[in-house]
């Protein structure tokens, strides 16, 4: 069916419309919520808080871009103020100014590993790197525009991007370090 | 990280529909005020002007030569109290010569208060949150629509308990797993915090015995209102006349100032209705309330003294006020009358038509004075003062409204106007002088 159609069904109050669009929507979206939070039940929160924000508020959806873009968009927001409020992540959700040399060669590490994997690696982040790098490096927000949204300076965000890619490099480059360990340990 | 996908369990979308049909029926509910206030509207237009034709009004200014209130040596109307143990207080009335001068009577200014505008109360109910059925199991999920697109997608339901990991000294916990995605079912129950849903056979013609509570919420406006016989027909305006009997000597005219033009005031009711059905159509309803009733007249300044009022033409009843308030005077200034009840009603309801909810109740309302902070009109000195005692605490009210059910969720919203009259006078010894008030009544089925 045609987004346009089916927005117009939804705005209708028609139920069948509001549940394609949410079974359209709901897995990419979970995955969204799933990188914000460190537990499958907080992200169904989140999903849920930012369904019913996308339901409430579709009339304010312009046919100019996807809906998947504006419903993205609203997970993202709902999941950050979900950081914000739950008492879980607020002690840690703290953006402390780090004087880091910030390294602009944005090489990819040379490890391959699953979606799942990497989604669980950047859930062991600290929720203030965790947040910062999923709004960088998956959703595509600029340093200016995650400043604004959590009320940070730029220099925070880039230096606890750097932090966060840092950290995430190590570990993956450990994980593929053992792996390697334990094929040769099978081997022997 | 587009190749990450994930289902969310079932009762995620049940909430977020419970959620949007909450926000819906709240929409819907409000729809119905606009159409209630305009039948109330209609209805209130219709009774003011009926309420117009009997009001409480003071009678046309009489003004007579040597005709007043007796002096002080000669209580004529007073006599008849000797014989009354009350009149042993040892307080004389005195009336000063001083305060009744020449004066032409003119009748209270009294303008019409403004109009405010009737204040429906809607109690709009919390609906409580629908239930959601326990968790399940979920299935092994080997094929779904996301698996079939892509070969490296995986496909988690349910939930699932992220390890912790020290990412320097150890490696993720599903690393041996990192070869080849494998699909675990996971039971672990989702986190719900409501029972789950019990769907029992729907009875749709049974008559449920049980009582059924309500909480009511009422608005409008009261007044007082009077009924005299006079050779046999009814007249809804007040007739005072001034004491018999002559001036003691005295020169000059005396006028008399009737009591002041009684303006209707704001009228609220709050509480709780218990209601049992009868048969199909007709129930039974009794419950406690909170009745605030006003009216507004016009007084003159107050007087701190202490003095002795009685209360003519009704000799048999002494009253004591350390304040009161000057009627003999044409300077005049609003006073609020306010009366607060606590009331038992006892009420039928009975459904006028079969196929809509449109209720039509009738009954009488046992009312008990707890607290006011009206005058009453002393015609000896022209002087308005306050004492309990000088009401029936004790009201009997009768009543009649009807009332438009709307359903939500099995406890539905009934609105309508309504109107009652006191069948019992409000002040002793006075004429008659009833209670009455109209209005939008309001009430909500809370519990079944």
């Amino acid at each position: 069916m045609d987004q346009y159609v089916l927005v117009k069904d939804c705005l209708r109050g028609k139920r069948t419309a509001q549940k394609q669009l949410y079974d359209l929507f709901a897995g990419p979206m979970l995955s969204v919520c799933y990188r914000y939070t460190k537990s499958m039940a907080d992200a169904e929160d989140v999903l849920q808080e930012g369904f019913v924000k996308v339901f409430f508020n579709l009339h304010q959806y312009k046919s100019t871009g996807e809906i998947g873009a504006w419903i993205r968009r609203i997970m993202v927001t709902t999941a950050i103020n979900y950081l914000k409020r739950n008492a879980r992540y607020q002690s840690e959700l703290v953006f402390p100014e780090e004087h880091l040399h910030v390294v602009d060669n944005e090489a990819q590490p040379e490890v391959k590993m699953q979606a799942k994997e990497l989604a669980d690696l950047i859930r062991q982040l600290p929720p203030g790197y965790q947040t910062i790098f999923n709004l960088y490096a998956v959703e595509g927000y600029n340093h200016v525009e995650i400043g604004k949204m959590l009320g940070i300076q730029e220099s925070t965000s880039r230096s606890q991007y750097a932090r966060a890619r840092a950290l995430l490099i190590q570990w993956m480059e450990q994980k593929e370090n053992a792996d390697k360990r334990n094929v040769y340990a099978k081997l022997i | 990280m587009e190749e990450l996908k994930l289902v969310p369990s079932e009762p995620v979308w049940e909430k977020v529909e419970m959620q949007i049909r909450k926000e819906k029926d709240r929409r819907r509910a409000l729809l119905w005020i606009p159409l209630f206030a305009l039948v109330g509207a209609g209805l209130w237009l219709g009774i003011d002007k009926y309420a117009q034709r009997t009001a409480f009004k003071s009678p046309p200014p009489v003004k007579e030569n040597h005709v007043g209130l007796p002096a002080s040596e000669s209580h004529a109307p007073v006599e008849s109290f000797k014989a009354n143990p009350k009149a042993t207080s040892g307080n004389h009335l005195t009336i000063p010569k001083a305060g009744i001068e020449n004066r032409r009577f003119t009748p209270g200014d009294v303008k019409r208060s403004s109009a405010k505008a009737i204040e429906s109360s809607v109690a709009i109910s919390k609906v409580p949150k629908v239930s959601v059925p326990a968790s399940k199991e979920t299935a092994v999920a080997e094929s779904t629509e996301n698996n079939n697109k892509n070969d490296k997608t995986e496909v988690i339901q349910g939930k699932e308990s992220i390890p912790s990991i020290q990412p320097k000294t150890t490696q993720p916990s599903d690393s041996s797993k990192a070869a080849k995605p494998t699909i675990s079912a996971t039971t672990q129950p989702v986190k719900t915090d409501s029972t789950a849903v019990k769907a029992g056979p729907v009875k749709k013609y049974a008559i449920s015995r049980q009582w059924k509570f309500n909480l009511v919420v009422a608005s409008g406006w009261s007044g007082l209102g009077k009924v005299e016989f006079s050779n046999g027909q009814k007249s809804m305006n007040v007739y005072s006349s001034p004491p018999s009997g002559t001036s003691n000597g005295g020169t000059g005219q005396y006028s008399y100032y009737g009591p002041s033009a009684v303006e209707k005031g704001f009228a609220f009711t709050a509480g709780a209705r218990a209601k049992k059905q009868l048969t199909k159509r007709t129930s039974f309803a009794t419950g406690l309330l909170y009745d605030y009733y006003s009216n507004t007249i016009q007084v003159g300044s107050q007087v701190n003294q202490n003095t002795t009022l009685l209360s003519y033409p009704v000799s048999r009843f002494y009253y004591s006020a350390y304040q009161y308030y000057s009627g003999q005077t044409t300077v005049l200034q609003p006073y609020k009358n306010k009366y607060h009840f606590v009331t038992v009603p006892a009420e039928m309801d009975w459904q006028i038509l079969k196929k809509h909810p449109l209720n039509l109740s009738f009954g009488l309302s046992f009312q008990y004075l707890v607290a006011t902070n009206a005058l009453r009109y002393d015609y000896n000195t022209q002087a308005y003062f306050h004492n309990i005692s000088a009401f029936n605490r004790a009201q009997l009210m009768s009543g009649i409204s009807m009332t438009y059910s709307v359903p939500l969720r099995k406890k539905p919203l009934s609105f309508g106007p309504q109107f009652q009259y006191g069948l019992t006078r409000l002040e002793k010894g006075n004429a008659d002088n009833h209670l009455f008030s109209y209005g939008l009544k309001a009430q909500w089925q809370f519990k079944n």
